[in-house]
C-alpha cells in the first residue's frame, strides 16, 4: 500500500505519454507507475495530465534587502502555485550574491522556501560590470549559474576575462541582451507617437551577437536570459550549429504582449528588454513552436505598489510570472503540451543543472516533484488573489487556459485543489 | 429667426435638441405682429420724451431681430438713428453646469452704454430668468441710467421679481406650452421629438 | 455637442471637439475685449492647477483664464510645501479631489501622467504638458491662431521646424493640424525627427529653404541647448546655419505667411533677435489666444454640461 497515490490521469515526461496511476512512498520519491495502484491517500488526477514540476530559470524573490517587497516564502509560495517545484533565484540583491557568505546565507534562507531554490551568483561585484566576484569560492559552494544583471554594461574585455577564468569551474554564464538606461519601451511607431525614449531591437542583436561571438572564442558556456528578438535567436541557433555551448530563455511577456499595451500608460508593460512590435511577436512565436528556444523563463520581478503606481518613464523595469507563465503559455503557442513542458520543465533542469531531482523522467526512485494539470480549464488570474506580494502582473483579467490543479514537493502535497497546503 | 424644422428658442439662449415645434394655434398674424412692433416704438418714445439717450440691446437670438425691426420703427418716427447692440447671456445663466449651455451668437455692444437708457429687447418674457442674466451681463459693460425691457410676448410664470415695461401682447400659457415668435406670426404649440 | 470630460490629448477632442472650442474662443475673445473682461460663468466652481514642471507662463495662463471665468484657482508647485516630497502622484491627486477641484490641470516631465490621473478623481483632467507627449492647449491656441489670420486651418501648408522627437507641441500640433486639414510638413537634422516619422501624416523636408518657400505658416520650436550635449546637433551654431530662421530665410517666407513660436524664444538659435518684431510673426498673439483658448477649454469642461451629458433639457427654457 503505498503512501500517496496520483490517481487517474495521464503521466507525460521526456519519453512521452500513457495512462497510470502514480505512486510516492515514505522517502518522497515515486515508487510506481501502473495501472490501478492503492494507496493511502489518494488525490485525484482523472482527466488530468501527471507531469516533472516546472523549473523556472528566472526570478527575483527581493531577500534579502527588500523583504517588503517579496520574500522567500511569499515568492515560492507564488511559484507552487504556478506550478513551479524549483526557482534559480538571480543574484542581484541587495547585497548581490558575490561571496561565499552570500551563498551560505541564501542556503540558511531555503528553510523558509515551499519548493527547491537553486541559488545563482553574480558574475561581478555588485553587479557593476567593474570586478569579477569569486566565482570559484561560490562554485565550490555549489553555485553552477552566474548572472550579470541588465542594469550596467560589460564591456568585452571584462566579458571575456570572467568567460575564461570561470572555464575552469564548470559553470554557465547567464547574460541579458540589454543594457539598462537607454529607454524605457521598444523603439517604433508607439515611442515615436507617445514621445518616449526607446532602445531599438536592433541594440539586443548587437549584444546577443557580442556574447555567442566571445563564447566561441572562450568556450565558455553561456545561457542567454530574456531574449525579445527574432534576429537574436536565429544568431543564438547559428551560433550552436557553429559549436558553441549557448542556451536561450524567452518569457511569457514576450510572446504575448506587444508595445501596443504601452499606449495605456501602465508601468505594468514596462519590462526589460522591452515589449516588442506584433511582427516580432509572431516571429517568436513560430521560433519556439520550432524548437528554437530552449526554455521560457518568468523573470518574475517584483516591485512596490508605491513604483507600479509611477509615470512609465519613472517605474522600474520588471512584472511578476511565476503564477500566470504555465497558463499564457498553453494559451499562446500553438504547441502540445509535451513541448512546453519539455520548454518549462525538462530543459531549465538541466540549464540549472538539477535534472537530476527535477524535470527528466518520470520512473521509480525518482523524487517525487510532480504537478497535476488541467490542460483545458479556463481561468482569469487576479492580482488580488495571487500569493507575490507585489501586484506588477500584466496578465491580471487575462482569460487564459491550462490551470495546475496539484503541486507536489518531494512528495509533499504543497498544492491541493489550487491552494497552498501551509 | 429660424425655421420650423429646426430647434426653436423660446428665449435665445439654449435650443431644444432634437426636437421640432409643432404649432397649435396662431395668436398674432403678421399685422398683429407689425401693429405690436409700432405701437411699441410710441410707447418707448413716449416714456423716454424721445429718443436722445436711448440704446436698444437685442437678446439672443430672439430679441434680436424685433430690436433691429424696433430701431427701423424708431427711427422713422424720430428722424434720427439709435444705437443697437446684441448681448448672449449665457455666461451669465444661473443654470451654468446643471444643462448644457453653450453661447449662440456674437455680443456685439460697440457703444458705452454708461448713462444711457438701455432698452433691453427679447422675443418672450417668461421665467425672467434670462433676463436676470442680462441685467448682470450690461452692468458689467457700464453703468446705465436706467433699464427697461420690451417683449413682444409675456406669458406669465415669472420665477423672479421682473416685469416689462413694453409689451406686444399678454399671452396666458400652461407651463408644458410653447411660444414662437417670428416675423410675421406668433404662435403657441408643443415640441414634438423629431423623427430623425 | 461633442461631449468631453476630459483634455489630455488633442484625441480626447477630435476634428469635432476642436472646432467647438474655436467656436467657442470667439466668443471669449469678446469677452476678453470688453471693459470688464470677466463673466460669472465658472462662479463657483474650483480649478486646481498642478505643476510638477516649472512653468509660469502657462500656469499664469491657466489661472488667467480661470479667473476671467470666475471660477477660484488652488496652485500646487512642486516647490512648495502643499507637495510634499515623497507624497505618492496618487496622495496628492487624491487631496486635491476632496478639496473640491472639479477642474485639475497638470503639467509633469513624464508621459502619460494626465491619464494616470483620471483613475484617482472625478475631476476633469486638463493637460498641460507630460514629458514629451501632448500640449493639447498649445496646440488649439495655435489653431486659433491660424484660424484668425486665414480663416481656417484646413488646407494651409504648415512647416514645423526643429526638435520634433523631444516636442509635445509638434506631436500635439502635428495631430490637431491634420485632424483640421492642413497639409503639415517637418523639418529637422535627422537626429531630431522621432524614429517612425515617416509613418506620421506629415511631409518630412529636408532643406528649409526649400520648405520656406511653400509655407503659409512656418512653426518653430524651441532648440533647448542640452540638445549640443547629448550630441544631438554637433553645435548651436551649426544647427542655426541649417535650421535656425535667419532674416535672410525669412526673405524667403511668401508675404501672406505667418512666423509663430509657442515660446520662450532661444533668439540667435532657432529665430534670429529682430524677427519677432515683424509684422507677420504672431508670436505674441498666441500668448493672449493662449488666455482665450484655455477660457474656452474650461468652460467646455465645466460649464457646458457637456461632463452632464446624462442630463437633457426637459423640453421648456427659462424665458
Amino acid at each position: 500500500m503505498a503512501d500517496l497515490v496520483i490517481k487517474g490521469g495521464t503521466v507525460l515526461d521526456k519519453s512521452g505519454s500513457r495512462k497510470a496511476d502514480v505512486a510516492i512512498g515514505a522517502d518522497g520519491n515515486i515508487s510506481q507507475i501502473g495501472a490501478d495502484i492503492d494507496g493511502e491517500r489518494v488525490v485525484d488526477a482523472a482527466g488530468c495530465i501527471v507531469s516533472s514540476g516546472l523549473v523556472d530559470l528566472n526570478s527575483d524573490f527581493c531577500q534579502p534587502g527588500n523583504e517588503e517587497i517579496e520574500t522567500i516564502e511569499s515568492g515560492t509560495r507564488s511559484a507552487v502555485l504556478g506550478g513551479y517545484t524549483a526557482v534559480m533565484l538571480m543574484p542581484h540583491t541587495s547585497p548581490a550574491i558575490h561571496s561565499a557568505a552570500a551563498v551560505k546565507e541564501m542556503q540558511s534562507l531555503r528553510s523558509e522556501a515551499l519548493c527547491h531554490i537553486e541559488l545563482s551568483g553574480s558574475l561581478t561585484l555588485d553587479g557593476s560590470g567593474d570586478a569579477l566576484s569569486p566565482i570559484g569560492e561560490m562554485a565550490s559552494l555549489g553555485v553552477r549559474f552566474f548572472a550579470h544583471s541588465n542594469l550596467a554594461s560589460l564591456d568585452l574585455s571584462l566579458l571575456r576575462r570572467a568567460m575564461e577564468y570561470s572555464s575552469r569551474f564548470n559553470v554557465t554564464i547567464g547574460l541579458t541582451p540589454f543594457v539598462g538606461g537607454n529607454g524605457h519601451m521598444n523603439e517604433g511607431d508607439v515611442s515615436s507617437d507617445l514621445g518616449i525614449r526607446g532602445v531599438a531591437i536592433e541594440e539586443e542583436e548587437i549584444l546577443t551577437y557580442q556574447f555567442v561571438k566571445m563564447a566561441k572564442l572562450t568556450g565558455a558556456r553561456v545561457h542567454l536570459q530574456q531574449v525579445s528578438s527574432p534576429k537574436a535567436i536565429e544568431i543564438i541557433s547559428g551560433a550552436r550549429a557553429d559549436g558553441v555551448s549557448v542556451t536561450c530563455e524567452v518569457s511569457p511577456h514576450h510572446f504575448a504582449l506587444t508595445d501596443e499595451e504601452v499606449r495605456s500608460y501602465r508601468s505594468v508593460y514596462k519590462v526589460a528588454p522591452p515589449l516588442r512590435t506584433d511582427r516580432e511577436v509572431e516571429a517568436i512565436k513560430k521560433l519556439i513552436t520550432s524548437g528554437q528556444v530552449d526554455a521560457i523563463a518568468t523573470s518574475h520581478t517584483p516591485n512596490p505598489q508605491q513604483e507600479v503606481d509611477l509615470p512609465f518613464e519613472e517605474a522600474p523595469y520588471g512584472v511578476i510570472g511565476l503564477e500566470t507563465a504555465f497558463a499564457v503559455s498553453v494559451t499562446e503557442l500553438n504547441l502540445p503540451l509535451h513541448e512546453i513542458m519539455s520548454a518549462m520543465s525538462w530543459v531549465p533542469a538541466e540549464i540549472a543543472g538539477i535534472e537530476a531531482t527535477h524535470g527528466g523522467v518520470l520512473s521509480e526512485g525518482r523524487p517525487g516533484n510532480l504537478i497535476v494539470i488541467e490542460e483545458d480549464t479556463k481561468w482569469s488570474p487576479s492580482i488580488s488573489q495571487m500569493a507575490s506580494k507585489s501586484t506588477n502582473s500584466p496578465f491580471d483579467g487575462h482569460q487564459l487556459q491550462g490551470k495546475i490543479r496539484h503541486t507536489f514537493i518531494n512528495g509533499e502535497a504543497v498544492v491541493l485543489h489550487g491552494e497552498t497546503q501551509r | 429667426m429660424k425655421g420650423a424644422a429646426m430647434a426653436v428658442q423660446e428665449d435665445g439662449a439654449t435650443p431644444h435638441i432634437r426636437g421640432v415645434f409643432v404649432a397649435r394655434s396662431e395668436v398674432m398674424d403678421s399685422d398683429d405682429v407689425r401693429r405690436a412692433l409700432w405701437r411699441m416704438a410710441h410707447e418707448i418714445l413716449e416714456h423716454n420724451h424721445g429718443i436722445s439717450n436711448v440704446a436698444l440691446v437685442g437678446l439672443q437670438t430672439g430679441g434680436v431681430p424685433l430690436a433691429r425691426k424696433l430701431a427701423e420703427n424708431l427711427a422713422e418716427i424720430e428722424g434720427s438713428n439709435i444705437p443697437v447692440g446684441y448681448l448672449d447671456v449665457a455666461f451669465y445663466r444661473d443654470d451654468i453646469g446643471l444643462r448644457p449651455v453653450s453661447p449662440r451668437e456674437p455680443t456685439e455692444i460697440p457703444f458705452d452704454l454708461s448713462d444711457k437708457t438701455v432698452v433691453l429687447v427679447d422675443d418672450v418674457l417668461f421665467t425672467g430668468r434670462t433676463i436676470r442674466a442680462a441685467l448682470d451681463a450690461v452692468t458689467d459693460f457700464g453703468r446705465p441710467a436706467s433699464v427697461q425691457l420690451a417683449v413682444m410676448v409675456d406669458r406669465g410664470h415669472r420665477e423672479l421679481p421682473i416685469r416689462p415695461d413694453f409689451v406686444g401682447k399678454n399671452i396666458p400659457t400652461r407651463r408644458d406650452e410653447l411660444v414662437d415668435v417670428r416675423e410675421n406670426s406668433v404662435q403657441i404649440g408643443e415640441y414634438k421629438e423629431s423623427n430623425e | 455637442m461633442t461631449s468631453t470630460k476630459h483634455v489630455r490629448g488633442v484625441d480626447d477632442l477630435g476634428k469635432d471637439g476642436i472646432l467647438e472650442i474655436l467656436e467657442l474662443s470667439n466668443h471669449f475673445l469678446e469677452v476678453s475685449n470688453r471693459r470688464i473682461p470677466k463673466v460669472p460663468a465658472l462662479r463657483g466652481k474650483t480649478v486646481a492647477s498642478l505643476f510638477f514642471e516649472d512653468s509660469t507662463r502657462t500656469r499664469l495662463s491657466f489661472e488667467k483664464a480661470a479667473k476671467r471665468l470666475s471660477a477660484d484657482v488652488m496652485n500646487f508647485s512642486v516647490s512648495s510645501s502643499s507637495v510634499k516630497k515623497g507624497e505618492s502622484l496618487r496622495d496628492t491627486i487624491e487631496t486635491i479631489s476632496s478639496m473640491g477641484a472639479e477642474a485639475i490641470v497638470v503639467r509633469h516631465n513624464s508621459v502619460g501622467v494626465p491619464w494616470m490621473i483620471t483613475e484617482w478623481t472625478d475631476a476633469s483632467v486638463v493637460n498641460a504638458g507630460d514629458g514629451a507627449h501632448e500640449h493639447p492647449t498649445q496646440s488649439l491656441a495655435d489653431c486659433y491662431t491660424i484660424t484668425r489670420q486665414f480663416g481656417s486651418v484646413e488646407g494651409k501648408r504648415i512647416v514645423i521646424v526643429g526638435d520634433i522627437k523631444h516636442s509635445r507641441v509638434a506631436r500635439s500640433n502635428v495631430k490637431a493640424f491634420s485632424a483640421l486639414g492642413a497639409k503639415v510638413a517637418l523639418v529637422a537634422p535627422p537626429t531630431l525627427l522621432p524614429s517612425s516619422v515617416d509613418n506620421w501624416p506629415v511631409d518630412v523636408i529636408e532643406d528649409l529653404d526649400v520648405a520656406i518657400k511653400e509655407a503659409d505658416v512656418l512653426y518653430l520650436l524651441r532648440m533647448q541647448l542640452e540638445r549640443q550635449k547629448e550630441s544631438l546637433v554637433p553645435s548651436l551654431r551649426e544647427y542655426t546655419n541649417f535650421y535656425g530662421l535667419t532674416l535672410d530665410r525669412s526673405q524667403k517666407l511668401q508675404k501672406s505667411s505667418i512666423i509663430m513660436h509657442p515660446g520662450p524664444m532661444n533668439r540667435g538659435v532657432e529665430i534670429t533677435g529682430d524677427i519677432p518684431a515683424f509684422p507677420n510673426a504672431l508670436i505674441t498673439n498666441q500668448v493672449g489666444n493662449g488666455v482665450i483658448v484655455r477660457m474656452a477649454v474650461l468652460y467646455h469642461l465645466l460649464g457646458s454640461g457637456v461632463a452632464l451629458a446624462g442630463l437633457h433639457s426637459e423640453g421648456e427654457e427659462d424665458g
